[in-house]
C-alpha cells in the first residue's frame, strides 16, 4: 500500500461553550492512503461531521484539541488561515450535505464551479469558462454550455449536488470529503448521485475519498474500507465486505440491522374486508397560482395535484410514495385544507368537509391530525415540549389546564419519553425525540385519522427504525387509520397495508403492500424499486 | 448527559459577560435610581424659589426655608416642609431694619410741621441711633445717604436734604439698625407650639429667607448645598434635573410602549395576512413615513393643546412605523414555517397563532429596537421642548431635560459664566442616552441566534 496522505494520531477534540467542555472526538487514530476510498459511518452525533470539518479547518466554534492530524506529514491543527486557503479546494475538497444552501445564490453556476481554480490561480479566465463546461459535462449535466450561465435557483436539488461535486473535483484534490452527499435527496436522485460519485471515484484512482454517511447500504460498492464511529470514538475499522459479512461492534450490528431492505419479509396486518371507508377523496385538483407584475397581471400556475381520487378504510394504513415534487405533500395539505384544493370533494366519515372555513374547519382538526416531516421546523422552539403537547387540548377546550398537563405527561410516557421532560425545550432533544413529541402532539386529541408527511426521512436509519416501531405500537393501541407519505419504499412496505405510487400529481399505481414487489407494472414503480440501495451480502453468501 | 440551558439562561450568561451592556445598565440604573428616589434624596422640591440665591454656582449653601416664612402659635406655619417636619428650629436672623417715616411741610423755606403718622413733633433728632436716612420729594425722587441732622419746627431744614428750593413737602425715612435675633421654635405634629425671640416668648414671627444667618433643625444643620448650582429664580438645579428626568423618562417609556403596542400588532397582522392586505397595510405606513413628522407633531400639539396625553400619542404615532416594519419582516420569514401549520392543525385560532406562536418569535429584534427607541423619543421630546413646546399638565409647565437645556442655553451669559445651567442637565441626558444605546447594542448581541 502507498504512503498515507492523512495520518491522525490520538486526536481528541472538545467544544468549549459557556465555560463548559463538550467532548466530540476521543483519541481518534487512523490513516488514509492516497487512492483509498473510506466510509465514515455512525449514528448522528457520533462526531463524524466534526472530524470532517476539522480536516477542512471549518470549525468556527471555540475548541480544544489534543493530538495531531498529519496532512502529508504537516500538522494540520497548526495551520494558519493562509495555509488553509491554499489547502482548501486544492488539496482537500468537500461536498456538503445540503445542496440547496451550499451554492451562493447570486453567482452563476459556472463561476461557482471554477472558483477554486481561480483562487488557486490554476487557470486563466478564458480557459476557466471552457473548464466549467467540461466539468458540467463530467458530472453529467445536459446542455452544459447553457447551464454554466444559469443561477442555482434554476437547478433542481440533484443537479445542484452534481454542481457541488464538479466544483469539488475541479482542482483534482488529493482528498475528497463527501458529507452525507445524498441524504437530503430522494431515492431516485440519490441513486444518480451515488453512481456519479462511484464514477468519479473510479476515474480518479490516485485520489482518496472519505464518504460520511449514516447509511451502510450506500457504502457497499463505493468504498473499500469502513470506519464505524460511536460517541466520538472509532469502534470498528475494516474492509467493507468483511465488515458487512461479520460485524463485530454493537453499533455496526445496529446500523446493519437498521438498513431497510426489500428482502425482509413483511407481515401485513389482517384487515376486515368490509371495513367502512373513513376518508374518501374524489377528483382533487390543486393548482398553485403565482401572479407577478404591478399593472399587467401575469399568472403562472402549477398543477400540483391532478384529479386524484382514493379512499381509506377504517384501521388501514395507506402508503403514498413518490419522488420529491410529485405532489404528495400538496395532496396531504389539500386534504387537511392547510392549502385548500382548487376543486374536488373530501368526505370524512361520510361528511363533505371540502370548503369548510373558520370554526367548522377548526373543528374537523380534532379528527384529522398531521405529523410533519421535519420535527425541528414543526415545533415552536419557544414552547416547552409538554406545553406543546397539551396545546391542542386547551385550544379545543377539551379539559382544564391541570388535566391537560397530566394528559400531556401521560402522552410523553406513551411515546417512550420521560414525563419529567415536560419543561424541556425542543432544542434540548435529538431529532428522533422531537419526532416523538410531534407524534404525541398529534395523538393527544385521539384523532380518527393520522396523516404522516415523511415522518422518518429527516432521521437517521436506526432512529427511523425506532419511530416506525412506535407508530406500529400506537396503531395497535389506538386502532389508528393512517396515510403515510414517504419516498422510501422500504419504509412504506414495512408499515402500510396498501401502497399508492404518485408521479407528477397523478396516481400511477395502487397495490397491496404484500404483492407490491412482484406485481408492480408501471415503469415508474419499477424505477423506484430499483433505486433502493441494497447490501448485497445475501448474494455474496450464496456465492460463497 | 450534557448540562442543558434554556434560551433564557443562555441569554443571562451572555449578558453578564457583555461589558458594553453592563456599563450601559450601570448608567441606566444610576440615573433610574436618581429619578425614582429624588424626593427621598432631596427635601426640597423643584419649584421652590429662593430669589436671593438666584444664579448661584454649584456648591453654594442654602437654608431649607422659603423666601417668606410665618409662624403663629397653635397654627399651621407657612414655611417649607423641612421646617414643618422638624421638632425644634433654632434660627439666627439678621434683624429687620426698622423704618420710621416723617412728613415735613415747608413754607417759605422753613419747617411748618413734622408728623409721623398722626403724631406731630416739634423737634426730631436724627443725629444718633440711625443707620441711614432717605428723603423723597413730591415726584418720588429718592435721595439716600443724607448726613445726620436735627430738625426743628420753624428752622430751615439742612440744605443737603432738599432737592430744590421751591419744595413744599419732604418725606424722610429713617432706618434703625436692628440687632441679630435668636429665634427658637418648638413644633409638634406640624403645628407651632411655642416661639421664643431672644429668650422671650412671643405669639408670632415672620422672617425672610435672606435674613437667615444660621439655621438648625433638631440640632442638625439646616443648610444644604446646590450640587448643580441654582437657576435665576434660585431653584435647585440638582432637584430640577432629576425631576425633569422623570418627565423625560416617562415620555420616553410611554411613547415607546405606545409605539411597541401599535407597531407590533400592526406589523404582525400585516405579515400574517400577507398578499394584498400586507401590501395595503405597508403602503399606508410608507405614506406616513413620507410625512415630515416633527411638523405633524407640532401641528397636533398646536391644535389639541400640549397636554401629557397628546404628547404620548403624538410621539408614539411617529415611532410605531419602524416597529411595524421590523415586526412584519420577522413574521414574513416565520409565516412559511412549518410549526405554524402544526399549530393550525392543533386547532389554534388566528389570535392564538398571532399571540402565542408569532409574537414571541419576533421579540428578540423588537426588544432591541425598543431600547433604541427610548433615547430617540427622549431626544425628540427634548427637541420639541427646545423649540418651546414643553409639556403642560394642569396648566403647569413640566420641565423635562430638553426644557432645562434650553433654559441653560438662554441663561448661559455672554461669557458662559453660568455654564452649570447647561452642563448638568446635558450631561445627565447624555449619560442616559449612551446607557440606553449601549444596552440596546448589548441586547442585540445577546439575543442574536447566530452567536450560539
Amino acid at each position: 500500500m502507498s504512503k498515507p496522505i492523512l495520518k491522525i494520531n490520538n486526536f481528541s477534540l472538545a467544544y468549549q461553550n459557556l465555560g463548559q467542555s463538550f467532548p466530540a472526538l476521543k483519541n481518534i487514530s487512523l490513516e488514509i492512503a492516497s487512492g483509498e476510498k473510506v466510509a465514515l459511518v455512525g449514528p448522528s452525533g457520533c462526531g463524524k461531521s466534526t472530524l470532517a470539518k476539522m480536516l477542512m479547518g471549518l470549525i468556527q466554534q471555540q475548541i480544544k484539541t489534543d493530538g495531531q492530524i498529519l496532512w502529508n506529514s504537516e500538522d494540520l491543527t497548526k495551520f494558519s488561515q493562509r495555509r488553509w486557503q491554499e489547502v482548501r479546494g486544492k488539496e482537500i475538497a468537500m461536498i456538503f450535505q445540503d445542496p440547496l444552501t451550499s451554492l451562493t445564490p447570486h453567482i452563476q453556476v459556472g463561476k461557482t464551479l471554477t472558483e477554486s481554480l481561480k483562487v488557486h490561480n490554476l487557470l486563466g479566465n478564458e480557459s476557466r469558462i471552457n473548464k466549467a463546461v467540461t466539468l458540467l459535462e463530467e458530472v453529467q449535466i445536459p446542455k452544459a454550455d447553457q447551464r454554466a450561465k444559469q443561477y442555482p435557483f434554476e437547478f433542481s436539488g440533484g443537479m445542484r449536488q452534481r454542481v457541488m461535486i464538479g466544483s469539488a473535483i475541479s482542482c483534482k484534490p488529493q482528498l475528497l470529503i463527501a458529507d452525507e452527499p445524498s441524504t437530503a435527496l430522494d431515492v431516485i436522485t440519490q441513486e444518480h448521485i451515488l453512481s456519479l460519485l462511484r464514477e468519479v471515484a473510479d476515474h480518479a484512482t490516485e485520489h482518496a475519498m472519505i464518504l460520511i454517511t449514516h447509511d451502510l447500504a450506500i457504502v457497499d460498492g463505493l468504498c473499500d474500507r469502513v470506519i464505524v464511529m460511536e460517541q466520538g470514538e472509532i469502534v470498528e475499522d475494516r474492509a467493507t465486505k468483511e465488515l458487512i459479512r461479520d460485524p463485530q461492534a454493537d453499533t455496526t450490528k445496529q446500523l446493519l440491522a437498521a438498513v431497510p431492505s426489500l428482502n425482509t419479509p413483511i407481515f401485513p396486518k389482517e384487515m376486515a374486508k368490509d371495513a367502512p371507508s373513513l376518508l374518501k377523496v374524489e377528483n382533487i385538483n390543486l393548482i398553485y397560482q403565482s401572479s407577478s407584475g404591478l399593472f399587467k397581471k401575469r399568472t403562472e400556475s402549477t398543477h400540483a395535484v391532478k384529479d386524484v381520487s382514493f379512499d381509506v378504510k377504517k384501521g388501514e394504513i395507506l402508503g403514498l410514495v413518490g419522488q420529491s415534487g410529485s405532489g404528495k405533500s400538496s395532496l396531504l395539505r389539500a386534504i387537511l385544507q392547510l392549502k385548500p384544493a382548487t376543486s374536488g370533494h373530501i368526505f370524512l366519515d361520510g361528511k363533505d368537509i371540502m370548503g369548510l372555513t373558520g370554526e367548522d374547519l377548526r373543528q374537523t382538526r380534532q379528527t384529522m391530525q398531521l405529523v410533519f416531516q421535519d420535527p425541528q421546523a414543526s415545533l415552536n422552539e419557544r414552547m416547552t415540549i409538554g406545553d406543546a403537547i397539551a396545546e391542542p387540548l386547551l385550544n379545543f377546550k377539551v379539559c382544564s389546564k391541570e388535566e391537560a398537563k397530566e394528559r400531556s405527561r401521560e402522552m410523553l410516557k406513551q411515546v417512550a419519553l420521560d414525563p419529567n421532560w415536560y419543561y424541556r425545550y425542543p432544542h434540548q432533544l435529538s431529532g428522533g425525540q422531537r419526532q416523538r413529541v410531534c407524534i404525541a402532539k398529534a395523538l393527544i386529541l385521539k384523532p380518527q385519522i393520522l396523516l404522516c408527511d415523511e415522518p422518518v426521512s429527516a432521521l437517521d436509519v436506526h432512529v427511523q427504525d425506532e419511530i416506525l416501531k412506535l407508530l406500529e405500537e400506537l396503531r395497535e393501541t389506538y386502532g389508528l387509520t393512517m396515510i403515510f407519505i414517504t419516498h422510501d419504499l422500504t419504509v412504506v412496505r414495512r408499515i402500510a397495508d396498501r401502497i399508492m405510487i404518485m408521479k407528477t400529481g397523478e396516481i400511477v399505481e395502487t397495490l397491496g403492500a404484500k404483492e407490491f414487489l412482484e406485481k408492480a407494472t408501471h415503469p415508474y414503480s419499477k424505477q423506484l424499486i430499483h433505486a433502493i440501495p441494497q447490501i448485497e451480502v445475501e448474494i455474496n453468501k450464496d456465492g460463497n | 448527559m450534557l448540562e442543558s440551558h434554556t434560551p433564557f439562561q443562555i441569554f443571562l450568561k451572555r449578558f453578564f459577560s457583555h461589558r458594553l451592556a453592563l456599563i450601559g445598565s450601570f448608567f441606566l440604573i444610576a440615573v433610574g435610581l436618581g429619578v425614582v428616589l429624588i424626593p427621598e434624596i432631596s427635601p426640597t422640591d423643584p419649584s421652590t424659589t429662593r430669589p436671593w440665591l438666584g444664579m448661584s454656582p454649584p456648591g453654594t449653601q442654602f437654608p431649607l426655608c422659603l423666601s417668606e416664612n410665618q409662624f403663629k402659635i397653635n397654627e399651621d406655619p407657612l414655611t417649607s416642609p423641612a421646617l414643618k417636619n422638624a421638632q425644634s428650629i433654632v434660627l439666627e436672623l439678621k434683624g429687620n431694619e426698622e423704618q420710621t417715616e416723617y412728613r415735613v411741610v415747608l413754607r417759605r423755606g422753613k419747617i411748618r410741621t413734622i408728623q409721623q403718622g398722626v403724631t406731630a413733633y416739634d423737634e426730631v433728632s436724627f443725629k444718633e441711633g440711625y443707620s441711614r436716612l432717605e428723603a423723597i420729594d413730591a415726584n418720588g425722587k429718592v435721595v439716600t445717604n443724607l448726613p445726620p441732622a436735627i430738625i426743628k419746627k420753624g428752622d430751615k431744614p439742612p440744605i443737603t436734604w432738599l432737592q430744590n428750593k421751591k419744595q413744599r413737602v419732604l418725606i424722610f425715612r429713617a432706618y434703625k439698625e436692628a440687632s441679630n435675633q435668636q429665634i427658637t421654635i418648638e413644633m409638634q405634629g406640624g403645628i407651632c407650639k411655642s416661639i421664643q425671640q431672644n429668650g422671650n416668648a412671643i405669639e408670632q414671627t415672620s422672617f425672610d429667607g435672606k435674613q437667615i444667618i444660621d439655621i438648625k433643625l433638631d440640632g442638625k444643620s439646616g443648610w444644604r448645598t446646590f450640587h448643580f448650582g441654582s437657576d435665576q429664580l434660585g431653584r435647585d438645579l440638582f432637584v430640577r434635573v432629576f425631576y425633569g428626568g422623570r418627565i423625560s423618562v416617562m415620555v420616553g417609556l410611554t411613547a415607546t410602549f405606545v409605539s411597541l403596542f401599535i407597531g407590533l400588532l400592526y406589523g404582525t397582522i400585516a405579515g400574517y395576512l400577507g398578499g394584498k392586505w400586507d401590501r395595503l397595510m405597508m403602503a399606508f405606513t410608507d405614506i406616513l413615513y413620507g410625512l415630515p413628522f416633527i411638523f405633524l407633531v407640532i401641528l397636533l400639539m398646536v391644535c389639541f393643546g400640549r397636554n401629557l396625553f397628546m404628547f404620548f400619542l403624538a410621539l408614539g404615532a411617529v415611532q410605531w412605523l419602524t416597529m411595524a416594519r421590523i415586526a412584519r419582516g420577522q413574521v414574513v420569514v416565520l409565516r412559511t414555517r412549518e410549526y405554524l401549520d402544526a399549530a393550525r392543525m392543533s386547532g389554534a385560532t388566528t389570535w392564538n397563532l398571532i399571540f402565542k406562536h408569532l409574537i414571541p418569535h419576533t421579540l428578540g429584534p423588537v426588544i432591541v429596537y425598543t431600547t433604541l427607541t427610548v433615547p430617540v423619543v427622549i431626544m425628540e421630546e427634548s427637541f420639541l421642548a427646545f423649540l418651546g413646546l414643553q409639556i403642560q399638565y394642569n396648566n403647569q409647565m413640566l420641565d423635562s431635560w430638553g426644557a432645562l437645556i434650553k433654559e441653560g442655553i438662554d441663561r448661559l451669559g455672554n461669557d458662559g459664566q453660568q455654564s452649570w445651567l447647561l452642563l448638568f442637565p446635558a450631561s445627565v441626558m447624555v449619560i442616559t442616552l449612551v446607557g440606553l444605546n449601549a444596552l440596546g447594542d448589548g441586547l442585540r448581541d445577546c439575543l442574536d441566534p447566530k452567536e450560539h
